[in-house]
């Protein structure tokens, strides 16, 4: 009689003797690539924001200064703008990319002739550099002496609206966010919405659901597992958007769209002040961090599905 | 078989040679002074410049020295020149450093004086160069006051009116040789037209200490106001800076571009050039883009001097771009061979016969002023060059400065403190924010500039 029993699970930890031993030592490379290339210069980083270093001014010299850089941050009114700023950038690039990219999922759940050169072109926006779509969009597109939007407002005879003051800025570059990362999380929606299971969508049908119900009472839930997906995806990627806004409007008018990864650009590259730029940068990836994990726990992980 | 087997062990030495020759910096060779040796450049890709780079290989053929370049925009190559001589890198031979930078370099360190390298040199190379030829009054701007010669310009500029002769003449108007702000604002006026896409003010806005900062420093110093005081006191907010600000929200808003707060130098030359602006205030530089073959408005321009306030007047800034020898460069020699290869006299005519007389460096010697090639072609090149020669670098205000520069002033503060005021011009002309919460702002930011910076005790 053969033994069916199943294998005896090999221990897991690290001093085992088993093959995983070697298959361990065989990931070291790439474990200390990722430590080298993550790890080190966030350790670095941590160390210089309790550091006052003006890189201008040699004269100053570099003294361990505690926690003032992490004093003078929280204590800036300006601070607090940014991150109102990086919240309404990223929640509302998010939950725009995720409506956007939604509806097209469900526009492109069918077969028609030329589906493929059509989402070609739906997803090009993903593969522009950010800084291209910053010039284009401003220049081009949105520019009110230069650009389509003064030719179609002369055509109507309107005065053409600045996309880029200090009253719409804010909106303009969350919408550009939206235009770049819709298509790839439409690529995630996508591949969720047709594998969902065909018998499923039919029996709602016979019940007698008509779209909108399918699509809210049947599409949805069973698409959570793709929203968890593409909300961690456009969390990360929207949270440190800097392209855009580096070309399209410097972090302006005034501060009205600077975001964290912009902040610390600016502090580090026009103020020349290390240390508050480091700790401004140990701010974001600690916010970065908790909102993930927050996520991850009211949402349970993808995994234990 | 225990352990790992050879396969295993190839393969995870294989990957960790990879992991090395991934982190391995590359090392350029670098030689000493002479021939055979290569030296590298870290230059902003302004146009004189790409000609410099394509020009170099006359250099070449001529002493052997190889020449590289590192070329980026503005703010990147400054962020990167600045991040290596402080850390004393030793990344670049020579750096290319605007007119608030080099005098702050040198004194900090970071570049080598050049005039003993000048004296230095043979009686036939000093003929032959001709360093009296170089325009007096643009060398305090590429000089520190305690330590000399910081850099020699490879081009320069100052600021003028270029004003669209044919709509004044249609418009029965007059621009005078040296126009006042208040006249300006009212030709503007008449001429901007925005049913026929025309503005009347083409001048930046967007934000930045090298871009809406450049021209409305200028305005600043026309109204009387000044960033600080003898005692580093910033001075955001006297009256005369409160008038300057509401004159600029005033001229972009009744005359100036749709969306001004987003018009760097780029777009507003783009403006200018497409035959969208009626008149000018920029770099004299602009002039040879608008004169060029092609251009739109070729022809059609007339010059005037940077206009007056009333605070004062000759209010012109002066900018450019020199090039300095790191201190950690370890090819001196060879630097300052190349330096004074691409400032020499005989480089502008090698220019001029390869790229046509427009694309010359300008706003450095006097002689390319007198070239009747380049004046063909510059009906501007009398204003310019006055314009160049009676710019006031050491005294740029009604009042005495602690500093010294015009819109670009010599101190190490500028990039950050000029970034958040331009910053808040920004906003300021694009929103009815009040002139008082703005400048209140602007002072507290100055303020705390000049406190990190050690000027002023906390």
């Amino acid at each position: 009689m053969t033994s069916s029993a199943a294998p005896a699970i090999r221990s897991r930890s690290w001093f085992s003797k088993s093959s995983d031993k070697r298959v361990n030592l065989l990931t070291l490379p790439g474990w200390i690539w990722l430590v080298v290339v993550t790890q080190v210069p966030f350790a670095l980083t941590l160390i210089l924001s309790f550091v006052n270093w003006n890189l201008r001014n040699p004269t100053i010299p570099v003294t361990f200064s505690g926690f003032d850089n992490y004093v003078d941050l929280f204590t800036s009114a300006e601070f607090y703008q940014v991150l109102w700023n990086t919240f309404v950038i990223t929640i509302g690039g998010l939950i725009g990319s995720l409506v956007l990219a939604f509806l097209l999922a469900l526009a492109f759940n069918r077969s028609f002739r030329g589906i493929t050169v059509i989402t070609s072109f739906v997803i090009i926006p993903y593969f522009i550099m950010e800084p291209v779509i910053g010039i284009v969009w401003k220049t081009l597109i949105l520019s009110p002496s230069l650009g389509l939007n003064e030719a179609i407002s002369h055509f109507f005879g309107l005065h053409p609206i600045d996309f880029f003051d200090s009253d719409h800025a804010l909106a303009t570059v969350t919408g550009l966010v939206v235009w770049e990362w819709s298509p790839f999380l439409f690529l995630i929606l996508l591949a969720g919405i047709k594998s969902l299971p065909e018998e499923v969508m039919e029996a709602s049908r016979i019940d007698g659901a008509g779209a909108f119900r399918r699509v809210v009472s049947v599409t949805l839930p069973l698409m959570r597992p793709y929203f968890k997906v593409a909300t961690v995806f456009g969390l990360i990627n929207i949270l440190k958007v800097f392209g855009i806004i580096f070309v399209a409007t410097q972090g302006g008018p005034g501060v009205a769209t600077t975001n964290l990864p912009y902040y610390i650009y600016s502090v580090g590259f026009f103020n020349w002040q290390v240390g508050q730029s480091a700790a401004i940068a140990v701010v974001m990836a600690a916010i970065a961090v908790v909102v993930v994990n927050i996520y991850f726990r009211f949402q349970g992980d993808v995994t234990k599905r | 078989m225990s352990g790992i087997t050879r396969r295993q062990f190839t393969a995870g030495a294989v990957s960790a040679a990879v992991l090395a020759s991934l982190t391995a910096c590359s090392s350029d060779e670098k030689g000493g002074g002479g021939s055979g040796s290569t030296i590298v450049v870290a230059s902003v890709n302004n146009a004189p410049m790409v000609t410099m780079q394509k020009m170099s290989s006359a250099f070449t053929k001529e002493t052997g020295i190889k020449v590289k370049f590192v070329m980026l925009t503005e703010n990147d190559i400054r962020a990167k020149i600045q991040q290596d001589v402080a850390v004393n890198g030793g990344q670049f031979d020579i750096v290319t450093l605007g007119t608030n930078d080099t005098g702050t370099y040198l004194d900090s360190g970071w570049t080598e004086p050049l005039k003993p390298m000048l004296d230095d040199q043979s009686a036939k190379e000093k003929k032959a160069y001709d360093f009296d030829d170089i325009i007096p009054a643009v060398l305090p701007a590429y000089s520190s006051a305690k330590k000399g010669l910081a850099a020699i310009p490879l081009y320069g500029e100052s600021t003028m009116i270029m004003y669209r002769k044919d709509l004044f003449d249609k418009a029965g108007m007059s621009m005078p040789e040296k126009p006042s702000w208040d006249q300006i604002y009212d030709f503007a006026r008449k001429l901007n037209d925005p049913s026929q896409n025309m503005t009347g003010m083409a001048i930046r806005g967007k934000a930045g200490y090298g871009e809406n900062m450049y021209i409305f420093n200028t305005i600043m110093y026309a109204y009387g106001a000044q960033i600080a005081d003898m005692k580093w006191q910033p001075e955001y907010t006297t009256p005369e800076m409160a008038a300057a600000w509401e004159f600029y929200r005033k001229l972009q808003k009744d005359a100036g571009a749709a969306g001004a707060s987003s018009n760097g130098y780029t777009e507003t030359l783009n403006l200018m050039s497409s035959g969208h602006g009626a008149i000018y205030y920029d770099a004299t530089v602009s002039a040879d883009t608008f004169e060029a073959p092609g251009s739109e408005i070729r022809g059609k321009l007339g010059y005037a001097m940077s206009p007056s306030g009333p605070g004062k007047g000759n209010t012109q800034t002066t900018g450019g771009w020199g090039l300095a020898i790191p201190s950690s460069s370890k090819n001196k020699d060879a630097a300052f061979k190349f330096i004074s290869w691409v400032t020499s006299r005989d480089y502008v005519q090698q220019v001029a016969k390869r790229y046509g007389w427009l694309s010359v460096p300008t706003a450095v010697r006097k002689s390319t002023y007198a070239e009747e090639g380049y004046r063909k072609l510059a009906p501007y090149a009398d204003i310019a060059l006055h314009s160049v020669e009676t710019v006031s670098f050491a005294h740029p205000a009604v009042n005495k400065t602690p500093y010294t520069g015009n819109s670009l002033p010599n101190i190490s503060e500028w990039s950050g403190l000029g970034q958040d005021i331009g910053q808040l011009l920004a906003g300021y002309i694009s929103s009815n924010q009040s002139t008082q919460s703005v400048l209140a702002s602007a002072q507290a930011d100055a303020l705390k500039a000049f406190q990190q910076s050690g000027r002023i005790k906390k």
